[in-house]
């Protein structure tokens, strides 16, 4: 962490600066220093990637909504000399696509497209990001779309751990804090990842990420406040408050049981082992939860376990079903025996090889054909670039993990179920009074999970 | 400037080709299958079997999902009686509009096992006691969990149930008819619809075509041919003065929508297997020109998407789903919307838009390769309909063939009044 901190000290800069050509005061997101370029093994399907890292330096809700709907509108909403139409039809033609996503420290712009087009995509690029010239109205609505679905809403296990995930990450902004215009211009990133395996595109590279503007002016925002959170000395715990947060729903005949916990592991082969027991769980057809769940006790259409990987040997463990709402305490006392029963190692050694099987190939498959994958595999590794021999521990994992010693291990690698947090959408009966021992919440309608994250967190800090 | 290169080598269980052009190679040794069809692609190392039930959720009998629970049924079914151990698998069935698609996939040397898999779904499902009853159960809370995550499934089934005048064929009824599904209609939609000769089964991958020749003369070469189920639906056809509207409130919706569907009857014709080339360019300049005047010219809408039907019959129907931004009033989306479409070809359409519109599908067919499930999504697109299928590389031709007269024809059919229906829907907290 102390190279973190002292490269960002070194070399970040976001300041607020003018634009002459338009006399548009905008906010400028760029680095003074140099940005740390890799160039990544190539995917195997033909196509390029290029991601662009640049840094958020006030982790919250507020600012990373602002960040990422300043991207999507400078990517999307206009230049000098093509409208929002005219990009998205050549982006058509050409097969590009951009993909937009944030980590707590990190905001991503990853460009792909087919090979044979990828260099004119970088000049396209250049373009976009030089050149932007967005309205208000397209702004407000990036703005809307960056919005988390509300997930009683919904009731998709992905929304909730959705806003779980941003819960752990940022922060609401404090009541004072300076609301942008939506008025952004993004410069030289502090990092570059490349997949493509061309020279041509590599220099193009180059050259793109050196015309992209520095910061001119004066360093015109509060030093104090997003220097704290760039180099970590404000980082929240990735910690999960216990106890349930119940959404009732009385005119709902389906409820949602979830049970979410924030883990972080000792090392890369913990974090497998325990990935692959999750899997035996609840993940695929092959899974405990969907042969006792779905198919004997005919409850759950989809039961499943979900483990979403945050960040370096950081993950969110997820048990979830929808079921019939009167069955709802049954099921929920089901999942909790499956768990149990895997966590004191009752394990079917053919089923978690499948599932082993099945979690390789995944990688493999995600590392070699979808864009923005790997860049975070590798993210997640070099938060703050690399310099030198790269190695990704994660990946090595696959070769060396001994899938008798995690079956061994199921009571140290899977957490105690006590420790998760339990989330329920929908009707039937409230949670019994043992159940809410250890802290409830009933969250009203139309209100973000947060309320009751916050609610919770708050009881257990007193 | 400082730049480092990753290079490190990965030993996975798998290893991934590159993109190629594919052929398709109808098979005679078929027995009674409707047809059947090899697609030789090295791009990827494995095979996937599709078979392709050419009956979906249209042909659903009293009561709507009847077509859902045979999936689930007969999928299950043929699991048990290959595998005998389900949990080796994922079971990958979906049961579409006009077809329902079992697909099986696996390593080349698996292609006689999933061959098998394939066949036993045309068998009578035969499940453990009781097991068969209480799939009803899980076809119910799939169908509440898919209405609840998808609210919009619900805003078209009105726009449908009105624009057709009816709960069943291209409109249906899946939700009120939940309670009424039940084994006895699922069955004999099985005997009636899983016919050998209502049935279309695509081999594609990593195979010789010769031994799928072989496997597929021996494993489907009992089946016998059989008469195809009648298709009542093609023959229902809206009035096409109907200009229904309804208005509801809920407090599903994230967004005020404007819910359209319009049927249109190309009535001097009755196949579309000769119309796809102008189908695909001509709704996609249509669909530009939508977007245009409604997102990206007009920041008063948050989001549009358009989806379009041609059924094999040359009916066409185009669905829009209209959501708007804060302030923006239902009506005056609605007129919006309305006038936007009849004024949409006033422009008359031009060369370049025809080339572009074109090569935007060549770039869309070329992505299907890149994934292999894009890949078998592509391969069962119009082999849905009875017809064979088309790969990227045919498709393209397909597309080159297209004159330009054929793409203006097609979208000015679209365009002309016919019968629409239209849900206002007001979200509510």
């Amino acid at each position: 962490m102390q190279t973190l901190k002292g490269r960002f000290f070194a070399t970040l800069f976001v300041v607020l600066s003018l634009l002459s050509a338009q006399q548009v005061r905008a906010e400028l997101i760029a680095t003074t220093g140099d940005a740390n370029i890799a160039f990544l093994t190539p995917l195997k399907n033909g196509i390029s990637e290029l991601t662009l890292v640049w840094p958020i330096d006030r982790p919250t809700t507020e600012r990373v909504a602002a960040l990422r709907a300043g991207l999507a509108s400078v990517v999307s909403g206009g230049t000098s000399s093509r409208s929002s139409h005219k990009i998205a039809k050549y982006k058509q033609l050409k097969g590009i696509r951009h993909y937009i996503e944030t980590s707590r420290h990190n905001l991503m712009l990853t460009v792909s497209a087919p090979n044979e087009v990828f260099p004119e995509t970088l000049v396209h690029l250049e373009n976009l990001l030089l050149e932007p010239e967005y309205s208000d109205g397209w702004y407000a609505r990036e703005l809307q779309y960056t919005n988390p679905i509300k997930s009683t809403r919904t009731r998709r296990p992905e929304h909730v751990l959705n806003e779980v995930a941003k819960f752990l990450e940022y922060e609401p902004d404090e009541a004072e804090a300076e609301v942008g215009d939506g008025k952004f211009r993004f410069g030289q990133p502090i990092q570059a990842i490349l997949r493509s395996g061309d020279e041509e595109v590599e220099r193009r590279t180059l050259r793109l990420v050196n015309k992209l503007p520095r910061p001119k002016g004066k360093w015109e925002l509060p030093f104090a406040k997003w220097a704290e959170a760039l180099m970590g000395t404000n980082e929240e715990a990735f910690t999960l408050p216990t106890g349930v947060i119940h959404f009732a729903d009385p005119d709902s005949t389906e409820m949602l049981i979830l049970f979410v916990k924030a883990e972080e592991f000792a090392d890369e082969a913990d974090q497998v082992g325990t990935n692959v027991l999750v899997d035996y769980i609840g993940a695929n057809q092959g899974s405990e939860m969907f042969r006792i769940i779905r198919q004997e006790m005919r409850a759950a259409y989809d039961p499943r376990s979900d483990f979403v990987v945050m960040g370096k040997k950081k993950a969110i463990i997820s048990l979830s079903a929808t079921v019939e709402a009167v069955r709802w305490p049954e099921i929920h006392q089901k999942i909790r025996e499956i768990y149990q029963s895997v966590r004191s190692g009752k394990i079917e050694q053919e089923g978690l090889e499948l599932q082993f099987g099945q979690l390789d190939r995944t990688y493999y498959r995600d590392f070699f054909t979808e864009p923005a994958w790997g860049t975070r595999q590798y993210l997640h590794e070099y938060p703050e670039g690399a310099d030198g021999t790269i190695e990704i521990p994660l990946f090595g994992v696959f070769q060396t993990l001994l899938l008798e010693e995690t079956a061994k291990n199921s009571n140290e690698l899977l957490p105690p179920l006590d420790d998760f947090l339990l989330i329920l959408i929908g009707g039937g009966n409230s949670p019994s009074d043992t159940m809410q021992s250890k802290g409830y919440c009933s969250l009203p309608k139309s209100t973000p999970l947060r309320y009751c994250l916050d609610v919770l967190s708050n009881a257990e800090s007193l | 400037m400082r730049a480092v290169v990753l290079v490190f080598s990965l030993v996975f269980l798998v290893f991934a080709g590159t993109v190629r052009a594919q052929s398709v190679i109808p098979l005679s040794e078929k027995g009674g299958l409707y047809a059947a069809y090899v697609v030789p692609s090295d791009d990827f190392d494995r095979v996937d079997v599709q078979l392709i039930v050419l009956s979906g959720a249209y042909d659903d009998p009293e009561p709507s999902g009847t077509a859902h629970l045979t999936e689930h049924l007969a999928a299950f079914s043929a699991d048990a009686t290959i595998l005998r151990k389900p949990r080796e698998r994922d079971i990958y069935a979906t049961t579409h509009n006009v077809s329902t698609v079992y697909t099986n996939s696996g390593v080349p040397s698996d292609i006689e096992m999933l061959l098998q898999l394939s066949r036993a779904v045309l068998d009578t499902p035969s499940l453990p006691a009781g097991f068969a009853e209480s799939e009803i159960d899980i076809v119910q809370r799939e169908t509440q969990l898919r209405e609840r995550q998808s609210p919009l499934r619900w805003l078209r089934r009105i726009a449908l149930q009105n624009l057709y005048g009816t709960l069943r064929g291209r409109a249906n009824n899946t939700i009120e008819d939940l309670s009424k599904l039940n084994l006895e209609k699922a069955y004999q939609f099985h005997e009636t619809h899983y016919a050998p000769s209502n049935v279309t089964l695509i081999v594609s991958g990593k195979t010789e075509p010769d031994k799928a020749e072989e496997l597929v003369a021996r494993i489907f070469g009992d089946t016998e041919p059989s008469e195809a189920p009648q298709k009542p639906w093609l023959d229902h056809k809206p009035d096409p003065e109907l200009r229904f509207v309804e208005r509801i409130r809920s407090d599903k919706l994230a967004h005020d929508t404007v819910q359209f569907a319009k049927f249109v009857d190309f009535e001097d014709r009755s196949t579309s297997i000769d119309m796809q080339g102008a189908f695909f360019i001509a709704s996609d300049i249509l669909k530009e020109r939508l977007y245009k005047a409604l997102y990206y010219q007009d920041e008063r809408v948050f989001s549009v998407d358009a989806d379009w039907f041609l059924a094999k019959n040359a009916d066409l129907e185009l669905t829009i789903d209209l959501h708007l931004m804060p302030g923006f009033s239902l009506d005056a989306a609605h007129s919006h919307l309305t006038e936007t479409l009849a004024n949409l070809l006033n422009e008359p359409i031009t060369r370049d838009e025809i080339n572009q519109a074109r090569q935007a599908q060549v770039v869309s067919a070329r992505n299907a390769t890149r994934r292999p499930v894009a890949f078998l999504s592509f391969l069962e697109n119009v082999a849905s309909d009875g017809f064979p299928p088309i790969t990227p590389s045919v498709f393209v031709e397909i597309l080159n063939d297209t004159t330009d007269q054929d793409v203006i024809d097609f979208a000015e059919k679209v365009i002309k009044p016919s019968a629409t229906s239209v849900v206002l829907a007001e979200k509510a907290e």
